[in-house]
């Protein structure tokens, strides 16, 4: 994101009509980190994500044309990224269909993220402990607000959920995150 | 109810949603109350930088994916374009699929001939490595089963080129902060001069000065074993947040081997792991101590006339001060007098 403000739709189109390789190998690279981010978050496993991602860009290639008419690539990118790691986590666990609501975190094995590198302070580190212990639909809306720049409509698109209800997720986590945030601020001096 | 109104306000700031009118309500309550202002910094930064390292991973899952492409026939065999970039020699041709079964054959029998080499001759020569950093100077650094290490000035670390065997195992001298690779299979065994350290994969800090009088090792995360040279029975058992320490001497009051609990005293660092942030962390540290920690850190000597002084206790924190301020600001805290000579530093009361 913050590297090669390319012109996405040039490459959509380019990658639909011309078939080009080289513009499509573009949009997988620019991608990759936040999407694999974002799909470790759910399936807490980076091998995991790494293949749901490889997929859902195997799907890009195959739509042909209808690729150039994603109105906004990245929202798209993030919605079927989040519906291939909740059909990865039923498969995963044997049951017809997963809701967010229902993966506790106990299920869930520890992984390694990158935001848990050492050199960060402390604090970073526990508040990102923090964020990590939220029910899992605020910690994803708290992500995808946050940490990836999105507004509320385009997260309510990629999560299909209203407008009120991102608002009502991302006040709750900003709460939660308060609570346990101001257990680590250094004592008031008054 | 200002709470509320607060967290509401911050969120559709985060989401880039606050209208003007909003932003302005925002600053007006920060400004009221700064315990919200700090608190609104406190989130955490997603500060992703991009690094080489990013890319080659991007470009690696990339190759990978091209496979992919390549072997499920979606690919053009006739495209001008390549599947990959320049450096990655993936060949396009109709002879996909049989190339990469070929591809997996061959790399299933050069596996098979890995192992039977090493079945023929199970003892490798054990290369070993060396990394010696200076007074005044930390270092990072890799080893080959991924394990990352900080190491502190004045500090030597040995390892093997290659880890062979059953354990994985070096030999430290001075300070390193380690964060191991997980590997059940093969312990992580830190040797030191009194006390040996058996890891499974985790996070923590070893201080081994031979002419310090203590050896101390601070666990992060994970658990460790410690072993005392000597008595190799003697077996403690470390948790997250303990640390241990060791004194050379025994005496009759102070037990020779403690656990106690790492104190983080403004509650965001912790003094055990500071240096790996070229920060100094002094805990009612004497000046003995304080003056071993400065002698690494600014290649000095530290001579004292009064014996008195080594005894002063001092607590504070530091990071890009000079030697001059540091003991400047300890001069003011508890007074005593000091000059220096080249890279003698001569202490009197």
């Amino acid at each position: 994101m913050d590297k090669i403000p390319a012109d996405i739709g040039l490459l959509q189109r380019s990658v639909a009509y011309q078939r080009d390789q080289r513009a499509y190998h573009d949009l997988f690279t620019h991608f990759y980190h936040p999407l694999v981010r974002f799909a470790v978050n759910i399936v807490k496993s980076k091998e995991a994500a790494e293949e749901i991602y490889s997929d859902v860009f195997l799907k890009l290639w195959d739509m042909e044309n209808a690729l150039a008419e994603i109105e906004n690539l990245r929202v798209y990118l993030f919605r079927s990224v989040k519906n291939a790691s909740l059909n990865y986590l039923s498969r995963y666990y044997k049951v017809p269909s997963i809701d967010l609501d229902s993966i506790h975190l106990e299920m869930i094995h520890e992984v390694k993220t990158p935001e848990q590198s050492l050199l960060h302070a402390e604090l970073n580190r526990k508040a990102t402990l923090a964020v990590r212990s939220l029910p899992a639909k605020c910690q994803l809306v708290y992500t995808l607000i946050k940490e990836n720049g999105f507004t509320y409509k385009q997260t309510a698109e990629i999560m299909d959920i209203s407008v009120n209800t991102v608002e009502g997720h991302m006040t709750t986590a900003l709460r939660k995150l308060s609570v346990m945030l101001q257990a680590y601020l250094p004592p008031r001096t008054n | 109810m200002q709470q509320e109104r607060f967290l509401l306000l911050l969120s559709r700031k985060f989401a880039g949603e606050c209208t003007a009118r909003e932003l302005k309500e925002l600053e007006q309550l920060m400004q009221q109350q700064p315990d919200l202002r700090l608190l609104a910094t406190q989130f955490p930064q997603h500060a992703h930088l991009h690094n080489s390292a990013d890319e080659d991973e991007a470009e690696a899952a990339f190759a990978a994916h091209g496979v992919k492409m390549q072997l499920s026939g979606r690919m053009d065999p006739a495209s001008p374009h390549r599947m990959v970039p320049e450096d990655v020699p993936i060949r396009v041709s109709g002879w996909n699929r049989k190339l990469g079964a070929l591809l997996a054959c061959s790399l299933v029998m050069l596996a098979v001939a890995v192992v039977y080499i090493d079945k023929k001759d199970p003892e490798p020569p054990l290369v070993n490595a060396e990394v010696v950093t200076r007074k005044g100077a930390t270092s990072t650094l890799q080893l080959p089963d991924g394990t990352k290490v900080w190491l502190n000035a004045d500090s030597k670390l040995v390892y093997p080129q290659t880890f062979a065997g059953k354990k994985r195992e070096v030999t430290l001298s001075g300070e390193a902060y380690f964060d191991v690779s997980r590997d059940n299979l093969h312990p992580f065994i830190i040797h030191t001069d009194k006390i040996d350290i058996q890891v499974l994969g985790t996070a923590f800090n070893v201080k081994s000065y031979p002419q310090e009088e203590v050896v101390e090792t601070a666990l992060i995360r994970g658990k460790i074993a410690v072993t005392f040279n000597g008595a190799p029975e003697e077996k403690v058992i470390l948790q997250p947040n303990e640390k241990l320490t060791y004194r050379k001497t025994a005496t009759a009051a102070i037990p020779r081997v403690q656990v106690s609990t790492i104190q983080a005293p403004d509650g965001s660092s912790i003094p055990e792991t500071a240096w790996i942030r070229h920060k100094m962390i002094f805990a009612n540290t004497s000046m003995l101590q304080i003056s071993q920690v400065l002698e690494r850190r600014f290649n000095v000597v530290f001579v004292f006339d009064d014996e008195a002084v080594k005894k002063y206790t001092y607590t504070g924190s530091y990071e890009d001060e000079s030697l001059e301020e540091i003991l400047e600001v300890l001069q003011i805290c508890r007074p005593f007098h000091y000059t220096k000579t080249g890279s003698e530093i001569r202490v009197k009361s």
